[in-house]
């Protein structure tokens, strides 16, 4: 499937906005992802949409590792034609909840309209305004946070980031109380 | 795309043999997205795998297609007729 590029958009130092051409018959569920060819050889990188299903997709970029990804998304120009396959994905809310992300795995809750979202982010450079979002930046005062939260046993948890994040971050919330069967999660790269 | 059980398109032999490295795989499940007919997400020691469940369940496209498409590059895919290694480049 071929998408054309509107624009492209810096939203903080390393998170991008690809803004696309939804082409007709796409249809997808806000949480689902793509798979966007990166290189002509065939290799592909996996991209959460993250806009609520529309006209448009948005794709959101962080492009912090500099790989073939990141450089294909930087390369590209308004009129440009992407290729890609999806939607893919079963990272979709079914209850309310609190939504935890690490990094672009914010991306999915921007898609669903989805609060609160509990955004851990390295650096402060790369935050961009998030409506219903609360960020941290170490993995001390989110422990902290989460540990303080009295309902959060009795909640759905969404859990979305590299897989190092979705690990260490179930583990917590087990210990927490969580219900396994609450735990939603979706690990990437 | 995707075969889907009673349909006409499934392959009775694939020309591509695939390969899943369980050392890599972060159970990302974009194979299973693209070729669910081949693969499918297992529990191995507490986490989630991809699994190869049928060699020949999907299309040789559809198999490379999930190949490139897994973003830690943990499957990889051979030319049975050549013997060579065609994914991963």
């Amino acid at each position: 499937m071929q998408a054309k590029v509107i624009s492209l958009t810096r939203l903080s130092e390393n998170y991008w906005r690809l803004h696309l051409v939804r082409p007709a018959g796409f249809n997808f569920l806000a949480g689902q992802y793509v798979s966007l060819l990166v290189h002509p050889d065939g290799h592909r990188r996996t991209y959460s949409l993250s806009n609520p299903p529309s006209r448009y997709l948005e794709l959101l970029a962080d492009i912090t590792p500099m790989g073939l990804g990141s450089k294909f998304i930087l390369s590209l120009k308004p009129g440009d034609t992407v290729d890609f396959i999806g939607p893919m994905g079963k990272f979709v809310k079914t209850s309310d909840g609190l939504f935890l992300a690490g990094g672009s795995g914010i991306a999915p809750y921007l898609s669903m309209q989805a609060g609160p979202i509990i955004w851990s982010l390295r650096r402060r450079s790369d935050a961009f305004p998030v409506k219903n979002s609360r960020i941290f930046y170490t993995r001390h005062q989110l422990i902290n946070y989460l540990s303080s939260l009295s309902q959060v046993s009795k909640s759905h948890v969404y859990l979305c980031g590299s897989p190092s994040y979705v690990t260490s971050l179930s583990k917590l919330l087990l210990s927490l109380g969580v219900d396994p069967a609450c735990l939603h999660t979706e690990k990437f790269v | 795309m995707k075969y889907t059980p009673g349909s006409e398109k499934k392959p009775k032999k694939t020309r591509y043999q695939i390969k899943v490295l369980a050392g890599k795989c972060i159970g990302a499940a974009s194979c299973a997205a693209v070729a669910a007919m081949t693969f499918r997400l297992s529990n191995l020691n507490d986490k989630q795998l991809a699994e190869i469940i049928d060699q020949d369940g999907n299309v040789d496209e559809e198999k490379l297609l999930a190949a490139q498409s897994c973003p830690t590059s943990a499957i990889e895919v051979y030319d049975t007729k050549t013997g060579k290694k065609i994914w991963p480049k």
